[in-house]
């Protein structure tokens, strides 16, 4: 198993999975011109953590930190964002201490009012962070 | 054939500026141009909330042109983007040819959207995020739309004009409150 780095572009964002730190980190602007293409290793990959998180000998006691700081993301990238929280929520019903950390503009309402809806719908806790632009 | 009147770049800016018209563009549409775009209305619009959602409402629709862009980039009539500017909103409008056929699905969402109030946006932006589809790169995930107007936080406005028997042109024209 070895951690997820996709260099940022210019529609879409840095992406560190480090299964190091367990820091989980997407940051930049999302809109990439394929979102089948952008998203699919991106979610294999988290399958793949899932099963590999599970046989560990030592059990995994320190927090998942996934820092989203999406700066924006379009309403195809919406969907796949989507598919990845839920695979955060079923870790965390798996017993992984999933910690969600949702980064926006002070100025952007709707990209936290996107985040609580995200919050709502999945039932995992949201941890919100305003920056100043 | 027809003659371009040397007149024309005056009588042209004279009509951009009667209409609070910032930034136009006409031709071909393709994923690059989104980031050009992006970078020209940085100066035109001011930092801030309306700013965010201007940005975020030009990529949407701009990406629903390029989605059509096969049947867009065809003369006459290619598709056009247009930001202006009056004293209290800013507008995006975007305008492309459309198959006829695909106007009754459209026309009904954007119906839809005009006479939902937020709650209802939010409602059938989140049934449609959670509906399980995978998006498809020439349909979008179907949520511009919904996104657009919950963003606008104004009704959408929208003409279709035929062209012919089988396209019409297709104006799409959103809002935003320039102090929130």
């Amino acid at each position: 198993m070895e951690s997820l780095i996709i260099e940022k572009t210019g529609t879409t964002p840095q992406l560190h999975f480090s299964i190091e730190s367990y820091v989980f980190l997407m940051e930049g602007e999302c809109r990439p011109e394929n979102v089948l293409t952008y998203f699919t290793p991106i979610l294999n990959w988290l399958n793949k953590f899932k099963t590999w998180a599970n046989n560990q000998n030592e059990p995994i006691t320190k927090a998942l930190e996934f820092d989203f700081k999406l700066e924006y993301y379009n309403s195809s990238s919406a969907k796949f964002l989507f598919n990845i929280f839920e695979k955060l929520k079923f870790l965390q019903a798996q017993g992984f201490n999933v910690k969600m950390n949702w980064y926006y503009d002070e100025l952007d309402e709707d990209l936290l009012e996107n985040g609580k809806e995200f919050e709502k719908i999945l039932g995992l806790e949201f941890n919100y962070f305003p920056q100043k632009g | 054939m027809g003659q371009v009147p040397t007149n024309f770049a005056f009588s042209l800016n004279k009509t951009m500026e009667e209409h609070f018209i910032r930034l136009s563009y006409s031709g071909e549409f393709n994923s690059d141009l989104i980031g050009v775009l992006l970078g020209m209305s940085k100066g035109t619009v001011q930092m801030g909330t309306a700013q965010k959602k201007v940005y975020s409402i030009m990529i949407e629709s701009l990406e629903n042109v390029v989605r059509h862009a096969s049947s867009s980039n065809e003369n006459p009539y290619p598709a056009i983007f247009i930001l202006a500017q009056d004293d209290e909103y800013h507008y995006v409008c975007t305008g492309n040819k459309i198959h006829n056929s695909e106007i009754p699905p459209l026309k009904a969402k954007l119906e839809k959207s005009v006479n939902c109030n937020k709650e209802q946006l939010r409602a059938w932006y989140n049934e449609v995020l959670t509906n399980g589809q995978i998006p498809s790169d020439s349909e979008g995930a179907g949520l511009g739309i919904i996104d657009m107007a919950i963003k606008s936080q104004e009704s959408l406005h929208f003409v279709f004009t035929p062209i012919n028997e089988e396209n019409s042109f297709f104006v799409l024209k959103i809002k935003v409150k320039q102090q929130f």
